[in-house]
């Protein structure tokens, strides 16, 4: 799960007639379970599409805006930071696994994965494939990319995924095994994230420090190589030209990457063309970019969500009757149609249709049988009167800079007091908001945190995993076995369709009770073309881990 | 003279210490931690927590931490940043080009632009006079972002005579100079209005003035008295304020450089702030404060040579 709070965050409003076709395409595109593919409705009528038009020729140069701002670093090991570095790193670095446009997993670098047993993988490493500066990509290299996530002095912000492995070798010139403590899914599925990233043991020996900084740099296998960072200014890639992948040869020489933040002078640089493309377009800007004549706006469904994040259940939210009240009482049309201009699908599940990457008819069913993301006063009020009206106010914090969740809360807010429930609103400075995450003495007094993040794997396993009684995300320290014991059993169950059963029933147990999100919406993925370039899928996953910019080139 | 000067230096290191050390205290007392960003937006266990901190020094006490920044600075190291583990040095270096060329750039709109039509509208009087300080006096209420917002829209979007954003670095001097037209009006705009106005107000203040009166009473060309008499004379307040206005300009270039997501020292101190990067906020402050100092410096040199009468130092 990757908080992000600083993107994603800006979203926008169709007529009402389109959003109820969004609704009827997720309804739609749930029922034929291909969430990636593009709607069989077709995309205009919908408004939600999965690719851009193919690109078919070469171009020299482009600009593409990172909205989040520049990336802290290129280091593998700390780009799940914001949604900028994996933006770039993406195109650098490939991993063991590569996330493909239609919501599958593959091999990579990796040739093939083996589990000669549950506790085992053997990644056998594709051959022929070269570094940027023309040396060749060996087991070495790969073992020591995977053990340095196990580095305490990296302090790898994937070290998580990889709490269960026992030990990493090259066992051959063309192997490298992982031996697990105990069965874990997850972990290869993770490899095809940065996580599972590969570098060149040399040059990262060699830079230190200073890997993966603008003055240290980055050397990987990707279709991209980075031409240079300048610090506050742009990075720029400039295309491999002996990229392993002859179906991803890159077609735009030169990407220049920029890092404005500012709403309107990225909605300015769009339309007057000096930016061609961006993720995350913002939502100040939605009506002026669906109606631009420089280029065109797309936006599809995503693995993203937005929710209330249960911090204590000591205060207000204690029983479960006032946690499903105010589930009940989110004027969740409202929110998605008024406040983020129809960009968004009302959700009731922690992983959104997006991420379901296997055996999709059991998500599918499941989904079904959630609490509905709609609105009921009659029976929020039923449920308050039932526990008695809390003696304290629902104290629900957010990051005052974030304008849609400030909007978001103040719905919530509005409505909880039309079913008797008093909803305290705490707007946080985004320093102490990011405390919240890690340092309980800054959740004391607060209820809920309103956060947007993403799934990074099409498997809605890996969200639930971070909410066990064990995971730091679990800020409630609330165990329910009905829900940690399938998800536990989820973690190392290597067929789909009994794993999805697993997730599925741990979901349900844990929708029911308000465990531990409370999900209000899934935001779509925007992204924005100028009229001279083309071809990315419009999907969070591949805007973060696939190399989205080998796509690109002139219509 | 040299006395002066070192007078002035003993102030400047001594202003320095005493604002790296309220500084760094506002940030070490300020809500939140660096841990927030070091930690990349995760959920961390309290284990994790103490290890990032004592990897990074953060569980020592203010004093120490000042200390071991301070010793630092002395050894010529101004430390490394936390979040991009790049050295301050080479990060200021990068970004101070374009801010000095934008408040230069300023500066000499504020100088030019304002000072001319504030002595246009005191000796043309009329109809003129009040076309100018109707136009300065809105010009000086229009705040720079409010500004940045109008000229982009107009200017960039609508016509497409300039960019929309961006320092144009790297592309030669007179692309830098295109790129950096608008934010440099939208910077200069409020200031611009305010010199002419006190430009306008002291000319007006030395017309009424005895000497002036006598050499016009004595039949001296007008030019010469407006060149010699006037305007000479009325130079003081002028350089006193427009020295003030442009060494504020450099702390309020960080607003339009946001606007115009320029890479200048600005955004970075912004950046830095919210993240409690110590070393950043640290040497980018100082290098504003002496800068502001700097200014006032030649301001006060300037003025024996506007005026033999006033010696150097002192106040007026």
């Amino acid at each position: 799960m990757d908080i992000s709070r600083r993107f994603g965050h800006r979203h926008t409003r169709v007529s009402q007639r389109a959003f109820a076709a969004v609704l009827v395409t997720t309804v739609a595109l749930a029922a034929c379970t291909s969430t990636n593919s593009p709607s069989s409705s077709g995309g205009d009528t919908s408004g939600l599409t999965a690719t851009t038009p193919a690109a078919t020729g070469n171009l020299d140069k482009i600009t593409w805006n990172l909205a989040a701002g520049e990336p802290a670093s290129l280091d593998y090991s700390y780009t799940w930071d914001t949604s900028s570095g994996n933006m770039v790193l993406a195109n650098l670095c490939d991993n063991l696994m590569r996330q493909n446009p239609d919501g599958t997993l593959s091999p990579a670098l990796a040739e093939s994965v083996q589990t000669p047993d549950p506790k085992t993988y053997v990644f056998t490493l594709r051959q022929g494939v070269t570094f940027t500066d023309g040396q060749p990509m060996t087991a070495q290299d790969v073992a020591f990319s995977l053990n340095r996530q196990l580095d305490p002095a990296i302090f790898s912000y994937w070290s998580v995924w990889f709490q269960n492995v026992a030990s990493i070798e090259a066992t051959s010139a063309t192997e490298v095994t992982v031996k697990m403590k105990k069965p874990d899914v997850i972990f290869g599925e993770m490899m095809a994230t940065p996580a599972g990233a590969v570098v060149q043991k040399a040059y990262v020996e060699a830079k230190g420090k200073k890997y993966g900084t603008p003055s240290g740099g980055v050397m990987c296998t990707g279709p991209y190589s980075l031409q240079s960072w300048n610090p506050g200014k742009d990075i720029v890639l400039q295309a491999n030209p002996t990229y392993w992948d002859s179906t991803l040869q890159p077609k735009v020489q030169t990407i220049d990457f920029t890092f404005v933040r500012d709403a309107s002078t990225i909605t300015n640089g769009l339309l007057s063309g000096s930016i061609d493309g961006t993720w995350d377009t913002p939502l100040s800007g939605y009506e002026q970019l669906k109606n631009a004549s420089s280029g065109t706006l797309y936006q599809n469904a995503s693995t993203r969500i937005g929710y209330m994040s249960m911090a204590s259940f000591d205060g207000a939210l204690k029983e479960v009757q006032i946690r499903q009240a105010l589930q009940k009482s989110i004027d969740y049309k409202g929110i998605v149609t008024a406040l983020l201009k129809g960009t968004a699908t009302p959700t009731a599940a922690g992983a959104p249709p997006a991420s379901w990457g296997y055996a999709k008819d059991v998500f599918s069913a499941g989904y079904q049988a959630l609490p509905a993301a709609t609105q009921d006063l009659e029976v929020a009020k039923s449920l308050v009167q039932q526990a008695g009206t809390p003696s304290q106010p629902v104290v629900i914090a957010y990051d005052a800079a974030d304008s849609t969740a400030a909007a978001v809360v103040a719905s919530i807010q509005d409505t909880a007091s039309q079913v008797g429930l008093t909803v305290k609103l705490k707007p946080l400075p985004t320093t102490t908001y990011q405390s919240l995450f890690f340092d309980p003495n800054a959740r004391k007094g607060i209820d809920a945190f309103f956060v947007t993040s993403t799934l990074d794997i099409p498997d809605p396993a890996e969200l639930y995993l971070q909410l066990v009684p064990s995971s730091p995300y679990n800020y409630t320290g609330f165990s329910n076995p009905a829900f940690t014991n399938p998800i536990m059993k989820a973690q190392g169950e290597a067929d789909p369709a009994t794993r999805a059963e697993l997730v599925v029933q741990g979901q349900a147990s844990a929708a029911e009770i308000v465990q531990m999100l409370l999900t209000v919406y899934s935001p779509n993925q925007m992204v924005f073309l100028n009229e001279r370039v083309t071809g990315v899928p419009v999907s969070t996953l591949c805007a973060l881990y696939y190399p989205w910019a080998a796509t690109l080139g002139a219509p | 003279m040299t006395r002066f000067l070192l007078e002035r230096l003993g102030r400047l290191i001594a202003v320095l210490v005493f604002a790296s050390l309220l500084v760094f205290s506002a940030v070490y007392l300020a809500p939140g931690s660096a841990v927030a960003t070091l930690s990349g937006g995760r959920s961390l266990t309290p284990e994790q927590v103490a290890q990032l901190k004592a990897q990074y020094h953060l569980d020592q006490p203010l004093i120490t931490q000042y200390w071991t920044w301070l010793t630092g600075v002395l050894r010529g190291d101004l430390g490394r940043s936390l979040i991009s583990q790049e050295s301050v040095t080479s990060l200021i270096a990068a970004r101070l080009g374009t801010t000095v060329l934008l408040v230069g750039y300023a500066s000499i709109l504020i100088v030019s632009v304002g000072m001319t039509l504030g002595t246009v509208a005191a000796l043309r009087g009329h109809r003129t006079d009040t076309v100018i300080v109707t136009l300065t006096g809105t010009a000086a209420a229009v705040p720079s972002f409010v500004a940045a917002a109008a000229l982009v829209g107009l200017f960039a979007v609508r016509l497409g005579w300039f960019p929309v954003f961006g320092d144009g670095s790297g592309l030669g001097v007179a692309s830098q100079v295109w790129h950096l037209t608008l934010p440099a009006i939208a910077l200069a705009l409020a200031a611009m209005g305010f010199t002419a106005r006190v430009t306008r107000t002291s000319i007006l203040n030395e017309q009424g003035q005895d000497h002036v009166r006598i050499a016009t009473g004595l039949g001296l060309p007008r030019a010469r008295i407006i060149r010699r008499h006037i305007l000479r004379n009325s130079l003081i307040p002028i350089t006193t304020a427009v020295g003030i206005t442009i060494a504020s300009l450099i702390a309020g270039s960080v607003v339009v450089e946001q606007a115009f997501a320029l890479n200048g020292l600005g955004s970075l101190l912004v950046q830095a702030i919210s993240a409690h990067d110590y070393a950043v906020v640290q040497s980018v402050t100082l290098l504003l404060v002496a800068a502001f100092i700097v200014v006032n410096t030649i301001v006060d040199l300037v003025h024996p040579l506007l005026d033999p009468r006033l010696q150097v130092g002192e106040e007026q």
